[in-house]
């Protein structure tokens, strides 16, 4: 049914000139001949360079080249700050045509990028049938595309877990302590850890480590008891990062033992040679995912729509993967893998056992920052 | 003591009436008065409209609106007023970063002041050498000179290794950072050049002369220093004063990498409304109190310490 419409839409495209017409009917051929992986969307008309908002790592140097030759569009990277930067620039006047793609955490962005109301998206809507590669998503990330009256509006691009990074040299991989956060609240190694400053991602690892099932959904009391538990386990800390750089200072210069970190801290760090690594914590994993989507008014949805293709290709999650080693979200990439890496990447994440827990927003986010000046004030 | 010669005053007026006279008859002949030509401050005053009010208004404005997940809406409401005076977070930050920023000025005016004092008095090349060298770190950006510490002071850092290299420890020292004492530190390093260049400036107008007088009629150095220095350069010791002490009640950069756990300022506590929260509502709430708090307190002590000398330029009002 989607399909038709937008078929529909293309024809009345196609009846605007003459030009036009000739242009889109040998580009129809070119199509039925590049396949799905060189989408006609690609050569609408449109530019054929779109500017993107997305994190630097997202698009590495052995990525760039696959992505622009399978869409046939230039991507030019708008700096990129954070994920609330890229909502800001979305939700920002006239924000909705500066830019023609954005890749950001799909939890974050979704409920105030749809807004609250159908009809209040400030996305395209994607014409689904120019992302083929979409239908390659792993099963667990189908459920995050983000959909809202049988239209799409994002699609998981990378996912990427937190969990605690830390020096195996000084923390033996067989203390029991590394199965869970606990290693970051425990005293045993006081003095020698650090955690993120950040409300969102250390209210829910301490939720969880407490057996909170659900952290979003906590009450006052639930994030009472939590905030009490943080300023307690506090002494425990040296310190509290907040950037990239800074963290990986923490860990290299030997200041902190064991982080709150991601995958890049972890893969930058071993780089170094370093002995380290990350815990799979049995309270729960913290997983996310960075979802491609178009503002509403971008000019060049359909270059966008290619590029958004190109992402999801095998090709680029495979360079992706290998390079970053934030893994794609398609299963064709995770196949790509033996069963050694995929253990290492994270791709058998399903078949673990753990505890997947998705970094969702919660709605009281305003408390639980709140909540986490507290505790730093303490 | 310096003798004036006899008639002076009415060689200095007849020169001076001479000069008038021949700059009237040369460079401005033909050239007609044009009035009070205000239309020239036009590009000043708009640079401080659009950048300077404008900004401000609006941040006043958001700050009596609501947000939520779904944006900033211009719902007007007291209550983002209410939550800043009567949380005790809030409060407590607010007291803590003033003190924080009072004590930095303190200890920033005490290393300043004498570092000024020896440029002032330098002459040559080896003024041009120690000049430079005051403003050699801040060629670099406030974050690298913030995050330089932690190398110097750090577990594995500078000091800890030069100690134990001694002898002197056996075991690195911990609190040498991460703590306030390292914001301090921090803060005083990275604002230091805003202390010392109003000082320096107002030390180098000073006449020698009165000095020599003072000296002449018997004046001990700490008189000296006391009756004709420190009020002499008592403008810029001010200047000083209010920009490290704005500087230091804005600052975010500085806790945050230095602080520890706890290394939180009311800077901080803005910053994550905007950056974390989303609720820009609130954080312009945060600023706006911020600003009339600090407003308040020059207000009260211009009373005592002739602030208004800093905004007037040494004019009375």
């Amino acid at each position: 049914m989607k399909k038709n419409n937008n078929s529909s839409e293309l024809f009345k495209n196609i009846k605007t000139g003459r030009r036009t017409f000739l242009k889109n009917t040998s580009l129809l051929g070119l199509g039925g001949v590049a396949a799905t992986s060189f989408p006609i969307g690609s050569a609408l008309g449109q530019s054929k360079k779109v500017v993107a908002i997305m994190p630097g790592v997202f698009m590495p140097k052995s990525g760039r080249p696959i992505a622009e030759g399978m869409s046939g569009v230039k991507i030019e990277n708008a700096p990129y700050t954070s994920p609330t930067d890229t909502l800001a620039k979305l939700m920002a006047p006239g924000g909705t045509k500066n830019y023609d793609l954005m890749i950001s955490l799909t939890q974050f962005v979704k409920g105030p990028a749809l807004g609250k109301n159908p009809g209040d998206e400030r996305l395209h809507a994607l014409d689904m049938s120019k992302i083929p590669n979409a239908a390659n998503l792993m099963p667990l990330f189908k459920k995050d595309i983000v959909t809202r009256g049988g239209k799409t509006y994002m699609i998981p691009i990378v996912w990427g877990y937190d969990s605690v990074v830390y020096n195996a040299d000084k923390i033996p991989t067989k203390d029991p302590l590394t199965q869970s956060w606990g290693v970051l609240f425990d005293d045993k190694y006081k003095g020698r850890i650090a955690w993120r400053d950040d409300a969102h991602g250390m209210i829910f690892a301490a939720a969880l480590h407490r057996g909170h099932p659900n952290p979003i959904a906590m009450d006052k009391s639930d994030l009472k008891d939590i905030t009490s538990y943080l300023i307690d386990r506090k002494k425990n800390v040296r310190t509290m990062w907040t950037k990239f750089g800074e963290a990986l200072n923490l860990v290299s210069s030997g200041e902190v033992w064991a982080m709150y970190g991601w995958i890049a801290m972890r893969r930058i760090l071993q780089g170094k040679g370093m002995n380290v690594t990350n815990n799979w914590p049995t309270d729960g994993l913290l997983t996310w995912n960075q979802s491609g989507f178009i503002p509403k008014d971008s000019p060049n949805a359909a270059s966008s729509e290619a590029v958004i293709n190109a992402m999801l290709s095998t090709e680029f999650g495979k360079a992706l993967t290998e390079a970053t080693n934030y893994p794609s979200t398609s299963a064709k990439v995770a196949a790509l893998f033996n069963a050694e890496e995929k253990r290492k990447l994270g791709f058998d994440i399903s078949d673990r056992g753990l505890k997947l827990v998705g970094l969702n927003q919660p709605a009281s986010i305003d408390k639980w920052v709140e909540a986490w000046n507290v505790i730093k004030t303490a | 003591m310096r003798v004036l010669p006899k008639n002076y005053e009415k060689k200095v007026s007849e020169n001076s009436t001479m000069s008038k006279k021949k700059l009237s008859k040369s460079r401005f002949d033909g050239v007609k008065p044009i009035g009070k030509p205000l239309f020239l401050l036009a590009p000043g005053v708009l640079w401080l409209l659009i950048f300077g009010l404008a900004p401000l208004l609006f941040m006043l404005m958001m700050s009596f609106w609501t947000s939520s997940i779904f944006g900033t809406k211009p719902d007007f409401s007291f209550d983002n007023f209410s939550r800043v005076f009567f949380t005790e977070l809030y409060r407590d930050q607010l007291i803590k970063t003033l003190r924080i920023a009072f004590m930095t000025t303190m200890l920033t005016l005490i290393i300043s002041y004498p570092v000024a004092f020896l440029l002032s008095r330098l002459q040559g090349l080896r003024k041009a050498f120690f000049v430079l060298l005051i403003f050699l770190p801040f060629w670099t950006s406030y974050v690298i000179r913030a995050f330089v510490w932690l190398p110097i002071l750090g577990r594995n850092g500078a000091i800890n290794n030069f100690l134990q290299s001694l002898g002197v420890i056996d075991a690195p020292l911990d609190w040498l950072l991460f703590n306030e004492g390292s914001v301090f530190l921090g803060l005083v390093y990275v604002y230091t050049l805003f202390m010392t260049l109003p000082i320096y400036l107002s030390l180098e107008k000073i006449d020698g002369a009165l000095v020599e007088a003072a000296t002449d009629l018997g004046a001990k150095p700490f008189s000296v220093f006391y009756r004709i220095i420190l009020p002499l350069s008592w403008p810029g010791v001010l200047s000083g004063c209010i920009m490290v002490f704005l500087l230091t009640v804005g600052a975010f950069v500085t806790p945050q990498l230095l602080g520890g756990p706890s290394g939180i300022m009311y800077g901080n506590v803005i910053a994550s409304q905007f950056l974390a929260n989303n609720n820009w509502a609130f954080g312009s709430a945060l600023s706006i109190s911020l600003i009339l708090i600090v407003m308040i307190l020059l207000a009260i002590s211009s009373r005592w310490i002739g602030v208004q000398h800093v905004f007037t330029g040494g004019k009375e009002t």
